[in-house]
């Protein structure tokens, strides 16, 4: 049962969508499946007065993989059982299918899952749970429960697809009150971003859609979760390589579940373009993108571990794209 | 609005913030479907909608006008159970029987599907959760329907 107290809104185009948002100042919210937005109020999260869903709108639900276009509607689900998309972007196909769980990916989206709120032990609670011991930073409180301070919200960022499509140089493109624009997917996100501002969008932007290069890059995806379904990633890593010859004409590594937003470390790989990837200089990077990682104790398993395991990923992910197995 | 359940179409008053279980549970009396967790963890509140199956507790009401509910009720046919349902029972795939409804509705396309293994099924299940059984029969009761109409080994 949700609580009362909300529109419902439904319009068939972007400019409606819009129009809705520009009625509306501060008291909406965009509606896409839902999986991310319904828990959060039936929890007393994210009220609002104003949904709008984005259900009805078409464009939104163009899905080309051949080219590498995705509707922002597009549910999960498609993305984990397109053959196309396995056969160009590897990464992404396998972040969508390690996400949520099966019946949950026929109603999440891509768009909702790269604008999924972040979460926190001591925020994605019960009404009563969050009441009785004080509401934190990002319920409006004084203070962040995980880390003692008054400033800065560390909830973590668990999207699956962000990391893989940061790999594959993936764009967005964006609308809002002044047009459309075409962006990189990374600047949609502040590495130093507070976990309760994570996202460098304008008030009223509908994400449309993303936009993949069509070169062709080697990529996998892998994530570290309690159980096979529906958990979220305590973290995880999507590496795409190209070998020319022995030397790496591409190698990028991107990060979810172990900051605010989902982490990509282009200065510590460009660096390494145009050299061989031996095991030292694999082992040298993980090294490296650790130090960059700071998890803190608001997930299910300790920050070392998962820190831990994603230095392994990364070393055995790369291993695996360079062995060609992929 | 209309809803379309069963293939039975209602007219209902739905207001914003009414939820599919709540739809079918209090206002059409459809019990089967169960509410587990109500944040889309459990499983136990899946129904089909178009055909795939979908969580009814994080599914708006006004969201699902003009498509096809099938909920546990509208599986049998008449008084005779479904096959998969019947290999439910006869494979001992429940016990408190709660999850039940939510694992078949999820199993039922599975059942289209031109072959399936053992893995396939356990993947497909892995969102719905059984506090009781340990999962092993209610994955045999999948292949033992998939089997009967020969699509699994
Ligand atoms: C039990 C459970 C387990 C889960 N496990 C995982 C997991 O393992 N990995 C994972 O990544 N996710 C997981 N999720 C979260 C969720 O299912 C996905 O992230 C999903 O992709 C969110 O998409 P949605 O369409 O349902 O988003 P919604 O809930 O509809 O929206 C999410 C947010 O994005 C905004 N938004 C959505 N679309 C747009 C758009 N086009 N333009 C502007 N703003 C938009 C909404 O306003 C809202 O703030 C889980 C959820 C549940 C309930
Ligand atoms: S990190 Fe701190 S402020 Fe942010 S949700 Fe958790 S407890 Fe609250
Ligand atoms: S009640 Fe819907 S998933 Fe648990
Ligand atoms: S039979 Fe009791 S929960 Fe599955």
């Amino acid at each position: 049962m949700l609580a009362e107290g909300f529109d419902l809104h439904r319009p068939s185009s972007v400019a409606e969508a819009l129009e809705f948002a520009g009625r509306f100042p501060g008291e909406f919210r965009y509606l896409a499946g839902g999986t991310d937005v319904l828990p959060g109020l039936f929890h007393g999260l994210g009220a609002t007065r104003h949904l709008i869903s984005l259900q009805d709108i078409a464009e939104l639900r163009a899905f080309v993989p051949e080219e590498g276009r995705i509707g922002a509607m597009v549910p999960l689900g498609t993305l984990a059982e397109s053959p196309e998309l396995r056969a160009r972007f590897p990464a992404v196909a396998e972040a969508a299918r390690q996400a949520a769980s099966p019946n949950l990916r026929n109603s999440s989206t891509l768009g909702g899952n790269l604008l999924l709120d972040t979460r926190c032990t001591y925020y994605n609670q019960s009404a009563f749970w969050r009441e009785a011991l004080g509401y934190c930073l990002k319920n409006g409180g004084e203070e962040c429960r995980v880390v003692q301070n008054r400033e800065r919200c560390y909830a973590a960022y668990c999207g699956d697809l962000a990391p893989s499509l940061l790999v594959h140089d993936a764009r967005i493109e964006v609308a809002g009150p002044k047009g459309r624009h075409l962006r990189p997917l990374k600047d949609l996100y502040d590495p130093q971003a507070d976990g309760r501002t994570p996202f460098r969008l304008g008030p009223g932007e509908i994400l449309l859609s993303v936009s993949l290069p069509h070169e062709k890059v080697r990529s996998t995806y892998l994530k570290l979760r309690a159980r096979s379904a529906p958990d979220f990633p305590e973290a995880s890593v999507a590496i795409a390589l190209t070998l020319e010859g022995k030397k790496l004409r591409e190698l990028r590594v991107a990060a979810s579940g172990v900051a605010t937003v989902p982490l990509l470390f282009e200065d510590l790989t460009l660096p390494l373009i145009g050299h061989a990837m031996t095991e030292e200089v694999a082992r040298d990077l993980a090294e490296k993108v650790s130090r960059r990682l700071h998890p803190v104790t608001n997930t299910a398993f300790p920050p070392d571990y998962r820190k831990h395991v994603f230095r392994h990923f990364l070393m055995s992910g790369i291993h695996e794209l360079q062995s060609g197995t992929h | 609005m209309k809803l379309r359940v069963n293939s039975l179409e209602y007219d209902l008053a739905v207001l914003p913030h009414r939820l599919l279980v709540d739809l079918l549970r209090e206002d059409l009396g459809l019990t089967g479907t169960k509410r587990g967790c109500d944040d889309g963890s459990c499983g136990a509140c899946t129904v089909l909608v178009d055909g795939k199956p979908r969580h009814s507790c994080l599914t708006l009401g006004r969201l699902v006008e003009g498509k096809e509910i099938t909920t546990i009720e509208g599986v049998a046919s008449g008084d005779g159970l479904h096959a998969l349902q019947r290999a439910f029972v006869e494979k001992g795939a429940l016990q408190c029987g709660f999850c039940t409804p939510g694992m078949v509705l999820t199993a039922l396309p599975l059942l289209e599907r031109v072959s399936l293994s053992e893995e396939e099924v356990r993947e497909a299940l892995a969102g719905n959760f059984c506090r009781c059984t340990g999962y092993t029969k209610i994955v045999e009761a999948v292949l033992s329907a998939a089997k009967a109409r020969g699509r699994a080994p």
